[in-house]
């Protein structure tokens, strides 16, 4: 399978210290990947630099085979879609019209939304089960409802691959599952590329091709959940203790964790 | 509701016709009583006019009317703009502390005596600018400006200059303190054809250049991470708004003195009535600007007469309770 994103020797730091160093890894088109790790491992910090919010010290990333500081923001934005961790919203705005905002990469800079855009959210509200709520403001949303809205809008930019930086946090689980479920349904039915950055271990296990685990801005291993997800790779990248065994129902490992 | 063009068409065609009877009306309204129906169907059918009622309509009253709308409209944009970009619902035109940098160019200027045509003019001109770059200088890191700093940093100084500006008004005899005083908080009167003209001039290329961004405002008043994730160059937009709307700030104050709350409120109000689009928040806004600053600057040469206000005194007075009562009201502003 081709790379839709591959990373070569990637190092970044924001002030003297190193926050990633000597990177290296290839996301296969359409696969779900997973980056787990532990706080302050640089997991935020490499998804920032593979939208090029941030620029790398060294290192290179390409998207589609092209060096991304060769494609501009824009073009960039109409194939790689982003969510990120904490959405802070300072206008009032109906749900409808953020998600709208996703046909910008799109839209010329004068242009008004066509009937084709309108359809293209439609859709995408549709399918994260927002159409509802499309009149009201987000404020008055919940994290779950609002965290789907930004799905929406992610959708709505028709990206070829799709950044997340941890999706479920603040929700609940039914909320948490909901989502991941969501991903995966892009990710076998529309071919959109995930990678997806998780604290919780289960939900990468359940849900993701492979796993990449990363520690102190280093990939400690990438692989298949089956490889990855074990009881001496967890307790040595995040130093705690922790138990691994079968889930029963999805043959995937399941983590449990040990209080003393 | 996302806003269409016919939408923002409509509207607008409807804020400019009020606009045109606004400006007619406060052309009607002055001190000296004048027969204005009269004298416009006389000019209209090549009759004599009386050249005394002539001279008062054209070249006193409508000047400072079309000086009026025009700093009304810039200021309106100036404050949408500040507030997409700063992201904070305080933001105004003056938020870079470039109304104390042009008060101290212009108290310079008073106090020196300097005799220049236009004295007034390049001297709170080059104090504003001087300050948006002091500003900008300081409020710059390796990764960008960061908004928060700008605002702190344009508030400290704007305090700055403002000391400067008390000790000077506590210093100085009384003929240059009322000079001073009249200048601080806006002077329309003796407004001309020619600095409407100045003003005009940066202010169509201005909001040309804006308006093209519009959907970008959009963006970025939302916050700034959806900016990137959107595919917009975000230090280069700020930055090239943020010098836009100073060098057009910097023309307001330099020609009408520092009005201030206009630049504030007619943003907010755009925003309550018409939502946050700005592709449909700047024309009305500019139009709303305009319209609001006509009634002011009337107000404050027509209420105490013979006598006259300093011109944002009304905007204040005027604007203050309206903006209260519609705050309460308000449902699609900013964060509730």
């Amino acid at each position: 399978m081709e790379p839709i994103i591959k990373v070569e020797g990637l190092s970044f730091a924001y002030t003297d210290e190193m926050v990633l160093e000597d990177i290296s890894f290839e996301v296969v088109s359409g696969e779900f990947l997973s980056v787990i790790g532990p706080n302050g491992s640089g997991k935020t910090t490499l998804l920032k630099l593979l939208y090029r919010h941030l620029s790398p010290i060294s290192g290179a990333i390409y998207l589609n085979n092209a060096p991304i500081e060769t494609i501009s923001r824009r073009n960039l934005s109409q194939k790689i879609a982003v969510v990120s961790q904490v959405s802070q919203f300072h206008f009032g705005l109906t749900a409808l019209e953020l998600v709208m905002m996703g046909r910008s990469p799109h839209m010329a800079l004068l242009a008004f939304e066509g009937k084709e855009d309108f359809e293209i959210a439609r859709e995408a509200m549709a399918l994260t089960d927002v159409s509802d709520f499309k009149e009201r403001s987000i404020f008055s949303l919940s994290g779950g409802e609002l965290q789907r809205v930004v799905i929406a809008r992610a959708l709505t930019q028709e990206p070829q691959a799709m950044l997340l930086d941890e999706p479920t946090s603040y929700l609940d689980i039914k909320h948490q599952i909901g989502i991941c479920q969501l991903l995966k349904t892009m990710n076998k039915d529309k071919g959109i590329t995930i990678v997806a950055v998780f604290h919780d271990i289960n939900l990468a296990s359940c849900f993701s091709d492979r796993v990449m685990i990363m520690k102190d801005g280093k990939i400690h291993g990438v692989g298949s959940p089956e490889d990855m997800i074990t009881k001496e790779t967890l307790e040595s990248v995040y130093d705690c203790k922790v138990f691994v065994d079968e889930n029963p129902l999805i043959g995937k490992p399941r983590v449990t964790l040990v209080g003393e | 509701m996302v806003v269409t063009k016919s939408k923002i068409l409509r509207i607008i065609i409807l804020l400019a016709g009020l606009g045109i009877i606004v400006g007619l009306g406060t052309l009607c309204m002055g001190a000296a009583d004048i027969p204005v129906y009269a004298v416009l169907r006389d000019l209209f059918l090549s009759k004599a006019v009386d050249p005394s009622s002539e001279a008062i309509l054209f070249e006193i009253r409508l000047p400072r009317i079309l000086m009026a709308a025009a700093i009304g409209a810039t200021l309106s944009i100036c404050g949408v703009v500040m507030q997409a970009i700063l992201r904070n619902p305080l933001a105004e035109p003056f938020v870079l502390g470039l109304s104390g940098g042009a008060a101290v160019g212009a108290i310079l200027f008073i106090l020196l005596g300097i005799s220049v045509a236009g004295g007034s003019f390049l001297f709170s001109f080059i104090g504003a600018m001087v300050t948006l770059f002091l500003v900008l200088a300081l409020s710059k890191r390796r990764t960008g400006f960061s908004t928060t700093r700008i605002i702190l940093t344009g508030v400290i100084v704007n305090a700055f200059f403002t000391a400067f500006i008390m000790f000077v008004i506590t210093t100085t005899s009384d003929e240059l303190l009322y000079a001073i005083l009249f200048w601080l908080y806006g002077d329309l009167s003796g407004s001309v054809y020619a600095n409407v003209g100045i003003l005009l001039t940066v202010l169509v290329p201005g909001f040309g250049v804006v308006y093209v961004f519009s959907r970008y405002l959009n963006i970025l008043g939302v916050n700034e991470e959806l900016g990137y994730q959107l595919g917009i160059e975000v230090e280069k937009v700020k930055y090239l708004l943020l010098i836009i709307v100073s060098i057009l700030t910097a023309f307001t104050v330099s020609l009408g003195g520092i009005i201030g709350f206009v630049g504030l409120i007619v943003p907010h109000l755009m925003r309550m009535a018409f939502g946050n689009d700005h592709r449909l928040l700047l024309p009305t806004s500019a139009l709303f600007g305009a319209i609001f600053m006509m009634l002011a600057d009337t107000a404050a040469r027509t209420i105490v007469y013979p006598s006259e206000l300093p011109v944002g005194v009304i905007t204040a007075f005027l604007g203050a309770p309206f903006f209260l009562m519609l705050m309460f009201k308000d449902t699609r502003g900013w964060s509730q």
